[in-house]
């Protein structure tokens, strides 16, 4: 049985193109030393996973599973811009920090952890990725404890980050960073599983029998969006966990730790998948 | 030519910018050893890369890994030498 | 553990453009690194690079497209794939550096034709060799995509094989890729750990070199008759001691070795060979020496094959396994051509000259910034 002992939930719509929230003073509050050479990737991934792991003496050999769609986005703009622009060599802070394992390893540091530490992306379904991943070493025993989160940046102007990716020029953008602390064993905390089917009809089949009246449906803003609809009108319930109407690329990741951080009553189901690779069902546990 | 005290007082401002320091220039003495567990800023190796791209970039001249270039780094007086010395950058 | 069989594997780097012929050039030791020369910055920057030897421009933005899928199509044609296979098959994929040459690229062109709209960073994210993949192959599996550093595809691996022995899937093609961009050589250079030449564990050694490389690997929870690599499991840990090295006391090496030791159930006695992460930086070389020093009363042979084909970066783990798995097939260790002068400090000595290689357990070390360690252990048997 694997348990979701803890959950933070940091989500901040941007409006503003002067300047991004100061996220100093939390840090500081949080962080066991002050962290020099960071950038705002890292100090986001600092603020989500040590608010998950408040108060708690984690196992050293905790795992960290980090997801991000877009990663360091500010550092690594500001690098290409003194490489290409500038023709400069790159500052060694600003290159190291472009390689995703600088923000696990901050975040190691700050929590005294040694474990396996991983960045892992896919675009606009990196939750369901590092999910995945931490889920088949918990069922195969490699690891007992994880912290698994997804951690997305803004990087101003607003414009522009929509044109990088490609969205709406009316979208609200938003930062994230939603961690869950997973631990195999028992417990009255919620429970977090991973089933996995070949044929949508058997997804079906399997909700159809697990779906009580109150518990939450979300599907993958990655899926196709007619199956989408055809499982929300199959399974009509409760609103999804609010992320204000607000994107970013790890949506999923919001919903998730949202729901787990509040005392909701019932069960939330996560679909994700395709016709060809099968499907996905993480089931958080009422 | 520089001007030497003028010279210190930009190097230890780029010393706390670049290195992120949360100190005022006048906190670090021309003499104090900048790089390495015994000195009192606590900096390390990468620290020291951090600064030679930057007198680099500012000065023109190189600080690499070969141990003339690399003892410019021992101190803010040691720095200013290294530029102010009439070795070619 | 029931492991996860090599069933085709595909290669381009220095060595070669397609796998046999990168394990021959290992072989006879035949390749040299070229001189690179960028001339973009206030004094031009020099060095050592070993690139793919195709007929393009360096930092043609074509590349990328056109290197990626022949290397995985070779590995999947290998292995004997139906479309079905083919069509829902997973990809783990392991890079440092993603798409950020083509992003160099396009945002240099529009600097110089709009430079009012230019945009840093046009590409974002990590995607772009999975998508390119997908396409060109006709994949439609899911995609993890790795970036930790110098493990990046270590840890891809990793995870493929471990997914398969849950029995999620049947088969993954495990891809690393690493091109030649700016941002790489001129950030290395920027750490000024890249040196002359490539001397892993030598007394004299100055540093790293590097290289590019594309590799891909097909892992299959079944074997067939031509299957005799295995790979058997792994192990990643994290040292947060610095940023950019292990620690030099060697103990979050030796730990991480002991994990799949443990985890394999294969005493020290019994591994016939080691291939060392071995980047030539005096304290990297240090800690993989030291960690390896503690597990090993008698060190088996080692071999270090960057000076075979540079640090291919994130991609190294997948591009050397190739190397090493072949020269396991045909029968030898490869040799370390920049091992010189041994370090009585460090105590690791690599080949000189080839080995013969005997069926058995072998591991494979790979070391990342961000304080990454992956150990993966591989078994060869008799056909």
């Amino acid at each position: 049985m694997i348990k979701i002992v803890s959950a933070s939930h940091y989500l901040q719509p941007v409006n503003d193109d002067a300047a991004l929230t100061s996220l100093e003073s939390a840090l500081k509050d949080l962080c066991r030393e002050p962290f020099r050479r960071i950038d705002r990737f890292i100090q986001l991934a600092l603020l989500g996973s040590a608010s998950c792991a408040a108060g708690r003496k984690l196992r050293p050999n905790c795992g960290i599973y980090l997801g991000s769609g877009l990663g360091p986005i500010g550092n690594n703009i500001v690098t290409q811009e003194q490489l290409i622009r500038d023709a400069e060599i790159p500052k060694p802070f600003n290159f190291i920090n472009t390689l995703g394992s600088s923000a696990g390893f901050y975040v190691a540091r700050n929590l005294g952890l040694q474990g396996q530490n991983f960045f892992i992306s896919r675009r606009g379904a990196s939750l369901q990725a590092v999910l995945s991943a931490v889920m088949a070493d918990m069922l195969l025993g490699f690891v007992t404890q994880a912290l698994v989160g997804a951690v997305e940046e803004v990087a101003l102007p607003l414009g522009t980050h929509r044109l990088r990716q490609h969205l709406p020029q009316d979208i609200l953008l938003a930062e994230g960073s939603h961690w869950l602390l997973l631990q195999s064993g028992a417990g009255d905390s919620r429970s977090l599983d991973l089933q996995r089917f070949a044929e949508f009809t058997a997804l079906e089949d399997f909700l159809g029998s697990a779906w009580q009246a109150g518990d939450r449906l979300c599907c993958a803003t990655s899926m196709d969006n007619r199956v989408a609809d055809t499982l929300r009108q199959g399974f009509a319930a409760g609103a999804l966990p609010d992320a204000d109407g607000a994107f970013h690329d790890s949506l999923e990741a919001a919903w998730l730790a949202a729901f787990a951080a509040g005392s909701e009553p019932g069960n939330l189901f996560l679909v994700d998948g395709h016709r060809q690779r099968g499907w996905s069902l993480f089931h958080l546990g009422a | 030519m520089m001007d030497r005290e003028q010279l210190k007082l930009e190097l230890k401002q780029m010393i706390i910018k670049e290195c992120e320091k949360d100190l005022r220039p006048e906190q670090i003495p021309d003499d104090a050893i900048l790089i390495g567990s015994q000195g009192s800023l606590a900096l390390d190796s990468l620290d020291a890369l951090q600064i030679a791209l930057a007198v680099k970039q500012h000065y023109g001249k190189r600080i690499d890994g070969s141990n003339q270039t690399r003892a410019a780094l021992t101190s803010v007086n040691s720095l200013a030498d290294f530029i102010l010395s009439d070795a070619a950058p | 553990m029931a492991g996860a069989y090599i069933r085709g594997v595909g290669l381009s780097c220095a060595l070669g453009e397609d796998s046999e012929s990168c394990v021959s050039a290992m072989q006879r030791r035949q390749v040299q690194p070229v001189r690179l020369r960028l001339d973009e910055f206030d004094e031009p920057l020099l060095m050592p690079y070993y690139r793919i030897p195709d007929r393009s421009e360096l930092f043609d933005a074509g590349r990328f497209e056109r290197l990626l899928p022949p290397v995985a199509r070779a590995a999947v044609a290998q292995a004997g794939l139906t479309t079905a296979e083919i069509r829902r098959l997973p990809m783990f994929i392991g890079s440092s550096c993603f798409s950020i040459g083509l992003s160099e690229s396009r945002y240099a062109t529009a600097l110089t034709q709009q430079p009012e709209t230019a945009i840093p960073m046009p590409l974002c994210g990590y995607q772009d060799i999975a998508v390119i993949l997908q396409r060109t192959l006709g994949c439609e599996g899911d995609t993890y995509t790795y970036n930790t550093a110098c493990t990046s595809s270590a840890n891809a691996l990793l995870a493929a094989l471990r997914m398969i022995e849950l029995g999620w899937y049947r088969q993954a093609l495990v891809v690393g890729a690493e091109l030649a961009n700016r941002t790489t050589l001129a950030g290395f250079s920027g750490l000024q750990i890249v040196a002359e030449t490539l001397q892993p564990f030598d007394a004299a050694r100055k540093g790293l070199l590097l290289g590019e490389g594309i590799g891909a690997v097909l892992l299959s929870a079944e074997t067939d008759s031509a299957s005799r690599l295995r790979v058997i499991g792994g192990a990643s840990n994290c040292d947060t001691w610095s940023v950019t090295t292990a620690n030099t006391d060697g103990n979050s090496v030796a730990k991480v070795l002991n994990q799949v030791l443990h985890q394999t159930r294969v005493q020290p006695q019994q591994v016939r060979g080691i291939k060392a992460h071995g980047t030539a930086t005096p304290t990297g070389d240090a800690a993989e020496a030291r960690g390896l020093q503690q597990v090993f009363a008698s060190l088996p042979p080692v071999s270090a094959l960057k000076p075979h084909l540079g640090h291919t970066l994130g991609a190294c783990c997948v591009n050397e396994l190739i190397l090493y798995a072949g020269a396991l097939l045909r029968g030898f260790l490869p040799a370390t051509p920049g091992f010189e002068t041994p370090d009585p400090v460090l105590g690791v000595y690599p080949l000189k000259t080839m080995d013969a290689a005997p069926d058995g357990h072998y591991l494979l070390n790979h070391f990342g910034f961000g304080g990454n360690n992956t150990v993966l252990a591989l078994e060869k048997t008799a056909p």
